[in-house]
C-alpha cells in the first residue's frame, strides 16, 4: 500500500492505478470535502429527499474514503466519490423504507411546513440568481414552476387545475427547467 | 405510462433527473435511472445540479408568497377614520344640496339621494375591509337593515344634518327619523 503526499492543488495528481488500494491523509480527504461536499450533498438530497439522510449518507461517504481508500483511476475518481456516495444512499433508502415515514412527501415538498429547504445544499448567491431567472421567466412557464416545486401539484394535478393537455404542462416545465438550468449550471 | 418529452431526447439528463427528484417516475423508471445513476458522472451532476435547482426555486417562490399584498391598514383606527371620511363627504353633499334656489327646507328626494351615495360609499368601503379574515368588519355590517337595503344609520344622520336641520320648522325637528328611507328612483 502506497502512501502519496497530497494537497489540493494537487488533486489531478491522484496515483493510476486501479488494482491497489490508495490510503488518503487527512489533508487530502479535508481537500476532497471541500472540493466536492456542495455537490455531493445536492446529490446525496436528489436521492435521499431528506436533509437529515443527505448528511448520514456525507458523512459515510468521507468516512469510508478515509478508512478503506480507493482505488479510482486520476480521471474518475470525482466518478467514484459519487458512486460511493450512491451506495451509501441506497443503503439508507432501502432501511428507511422499512419505516412509515418515507411514505410522507419529501421534507422541502410539505406544503405547509414553514421550515425552509437544505440551504446549505444551495448558496445564496445561486438562489439569488434564480430568483432573477424566475422573474425572467414568461408567466405561462413560472405559473408551471410555481406549482409544481411551490405548491407540490403532481403534473396531472396541474393539468387538470389548468385546463392543459399533460404534454403541454410537461412540456412548458422542461423548458422553463432547461432555462433556469442552463443559467444556473453557467453560474453556479 | 406517461409519455414524456424524454422519450424523444433519452440524454436529457436534467428531466430525468427533475422527474426522479420530484416523485413524477414509476418505479421500474426510477430503478432505471438509479442505475444511471451508479453508470454516469454525468447523470451524478445533473441530479445535483437539478437538486440545487429545485430548492434554490422553492425558496425564492415561498419568499416570494410568504410576503404579504400590500393593503392598507386594518385597524380600528383606520375604520373609524374611514367613516369620518364617509360624514364628511355626506355633509359636504348634503351642503350642496341644501344650497340652491333659497329653499331653505330640506328636500326629501334631495336626501333620499345622498342616502344611496352614501351607501354606495359604504358598500364600496364594505367590499374592501371585508377583504380582511378577522371576522368581517362589524361596523360596516351592522349598517344593513334586515331587509338588506343598505341604510344610512341615525347617529350619521344626526350628525351631519346638525346644522342642516337647525333652521327646519319645529315640526320637523321632533322624532328626528332614525332611518330615512330610501325611495325607489
Amino acid at each position: 500500500m502506497h502512501r502519496f503526499p497530497w494537497n489540493a492543488q494537487r488533486l489531478e495528481s491522484l496515483p493510476v492505478s486501479s488494482e491497489e488500494i490508495h490510503r488518503l491523509d487527512a489533508g487530502t480527504i479535508a481537500a476532497l470535502y471541500v472540493e466536492f461536499s456542495d455537490e455531493l450533498r445536492a446529490f446525496l438530497l436528489g436521492v435521499l429527499r431528506d436533509s437529515d439522510r443527505a448528511a448520514e449518507a456525507l458523512q459515510a461517504t468521507f468516512v469510508k474514503v478515509a478508512e478503506a481508500g480507493h482505488t479510482a483511476r486520476k480521471d474518475s475518481f470525482k466518478g467514484w466519490l459519487f458512486k460511493v456516495a450512491l451506495n451509501e444512499a441506497l443503503g439508507i433508502k432501502r432501511r428507511s423504507q422499512r419505516d412509515a415515514r418515507l411514505a410522507e412527501r419529501p421534507v422541502w415538498q410539505r406544503a405547509n411546513d414553514h421550515e425552509r429547504p437544505d440551504e446549505t445544499a444551495v448558496r445564496r448567491e445561486s438562489i439569488e440568481q434564480v430568483r432573477q431567472r424566475l422573474n425572467e421567466l414568461p408567466e405561462e412557464l413560472r405559473q408551471i414552476v410555481e406549482l409544481r416545486i411551490f405548491s407540490d401539484l403532481t403534473f396531472a394535478q396541474i393539468a387538470d387545475e389548468l385546463k392543459l393537455p399533460l404534454g403541454t404542462v410537461l412540456t412548458r416545465m422542461r423548458t422553463a427547467l432547461k432555462r433556469l438550468a442552463a443559467r444556473f449550471s453557467d453560474e453556479s | 405510462m406517461i409519455q414524456t418529452p424524454e422519450q424523444s431526447d433519452p440524454h436529457d439528463l436534467e428531466w430525468r433527473a427533475f422527474r426522479y427528484v420530484s416523485e413524477e417516475m414509476s418505479a421500474e423508471e426510477r430503478e432505471a435511472f438509479e442505475a444511471l445513476l451508479a453508470e454516469s458522472l454525468d447523470a451524478c451532476e445533473a441530479l445535483a445540479r437539478v437538486t440545487q435547482l429545485t430548492l434554490a426555486s422553492r425558496t425564492v417562490l415561498a419568499d416570494q408568497n410568504s410576503r404579504p399584498a400590500p393593503r392598507s391598514s386594518r385597524t380600528p383606527a383606520r375604520r373609524w377614520s374611514a367613516v369620518v371620511v364617509a360624514v364628511a363627504s355626506l355633509a359636504v353633499l348634503l351642503a350642496l344640496l341644501w344650497l340652491p334656489a333659497g329653499d331653505d327646507r330640506p328636500n326629501p328626494g334631495n336626501l333620499s339621494q345622498a342616502a344611496t351615495v352614501l351607501s354606495h360609499w359604504n358598500d364600496a368601503e364594505s367590499v374592501e375591509l371585508n377583504d380582511e379574515s378577522d371576522g368581517g368588519d362589524e361596523f360596516v355590517v351592522s349598517e344593513f337593515g334586515e331587509s338588506g337595503v343598505p341604510q344610512i344609520p341615525d347617529w350619521m344622520v344626526a350628525a351631519v344634518s346638525i346644522e342642516a336641520l337647525s333652521e327646519e320648522e319645529p315640526r320637523r325637528r321632533e322624532g328626528v327619523p332614525a332611518v330615512p328611507e330610501l325611495q325607489d328612483n
